[in-house]
């Protein structure tokens, strides 16, 4: 059976190729080729690549935060992509940047397991539903603590770091002959101010 | 008492912990800290007890330019939260307000040790 379904979890925009993004600049990596350890170096320098790239499209005013956040967001948004990735495949993660009105929106796409969908589900909705980010962090750490000493690694700090930086977070699964997830993080140019 | 990856220095002198450069390395990378963070809590708890049997560990960030999330939780769980479990252990986190990283995650660290002090200058 190959029937086709999609979850959305959060406010996702759909990226519609028709529309004249103010910018908009597409990363794709072909990770089968790539030696992990370089992969993961990689990762790094394109998630700075873009951060530094468009920082200068903007004013000096919002350079700065670009810089900084957007940084920040594709390295975990990437580092995500290569751990769920499915390296049997192609490998293949694509980050997508698209600049409209005052809002910067990256999407990130890779194939994944089936397996993955429930525990990615139950994250992303949690860190959605949540009323304080801050509150979300201490309690990972300490369930974290917790699975230290049973000597387990687990954090799911991913999502929760991305959205103490003010960026929304929204997600698209398509199951069917094969699973893609596709990340979006809106991030907006101007900080709130806290 | 010092580990060194390709962007990124842990250094411990007896009484500060500076980390410096940028961290997101492999997961592999992280169980290194890990190990590190307990010497040095151990170092400190056995070799600085004052005559109130009190130890205080600095740990300076100011030039740690970047560190993912993975990182953000050894930090605080390998770190802060195993030094809370010694007892009259306490623990001062100097940071730079110039780095957006730590002004956005360093507060969450707060309440999670009873005796810590996070200095941004």
């Amino acid at each position: 059976m190959n029937e086709k379904s999609i979850t959305v979890i959060g406010d996702f925009i759909d990226m519609k190729h028709s529309v004249i993004y103010d910018f908009s600049s597409t990363v794709r990596l072909r990770a089968k080729l790539i030696n992990k350890e370089r992969l993961w170096e990689s990762k790094d320098r394109s998630a700075e690549f873009m951060g530094d790239i468009w920082g200068l499209f903007l004013d000096q005013e919002k350079e700065h935060r670009i810089k900084t956040v957007l940084h920040a967001v594709c390295v975990e948004l990437i580092e995500n992509s290569l751990k769920y990735g499915i390296e049997g495949d192609d490998y293949i993660i694509t980050v997508n940047l698209c600049l409209k009105d005052d809002e910067l929106q990256v999407y990130t796409e890779n194939k994944t397991e089936p397996s993955h969908i429930p525990g990615l589900e139950t994250a992303a909705r949690m860190a959605l539903d949540t009323e304080n980010i801050m509150i979300l962090f201490k309690q990972k750490m300490k369930e974290a603590k917790a699975a230290k000493k049973l000597g387990q690694t687990r954090s799911q700090l991913g999502f929760i770091r991305i959205m103490m930086q003010d960026v929304k977070l929204a997600w698209q699964i398509k199951t069917g002959t094969e699973t893609v997830v596709t990340t979006l993080a809106r991030i907006p140019l101007t900080k709130k101010d806290r | 008492m010092k580990i060194e990856g390709k962007t990124y220095i842990l250094d411990f002198d007896g009484k500060t912990l500076t980390m410096s450069g940028k961290i997101s390395v492999m997961p592999e990378e992280y169980r290194k800290m890990d190990e590190f963070f307990e010497k040095v809590i151990q170092s400190v708890s056995e070799s600085r007890k004052d005559e109130n049997g009190t130890a205080e560990l600095i740990v300076d960030l100011r030039e740690l330019i970047f560190l993912n999330s993975s990182g953000i939780k050894t930090l605080c769980v390998s770190l802060v939260m195993e030094a809370d479990e010694v007892e009259g252990f306490g623990m001062k986190i100097l940071c730079s307000r110039s780095l957006d990283w730590q002004v956005d995650a360093m507060p969450a660290f707060e309440d999670l040790m009873d005796n810590l002090e996070i200095v941004f200058e």
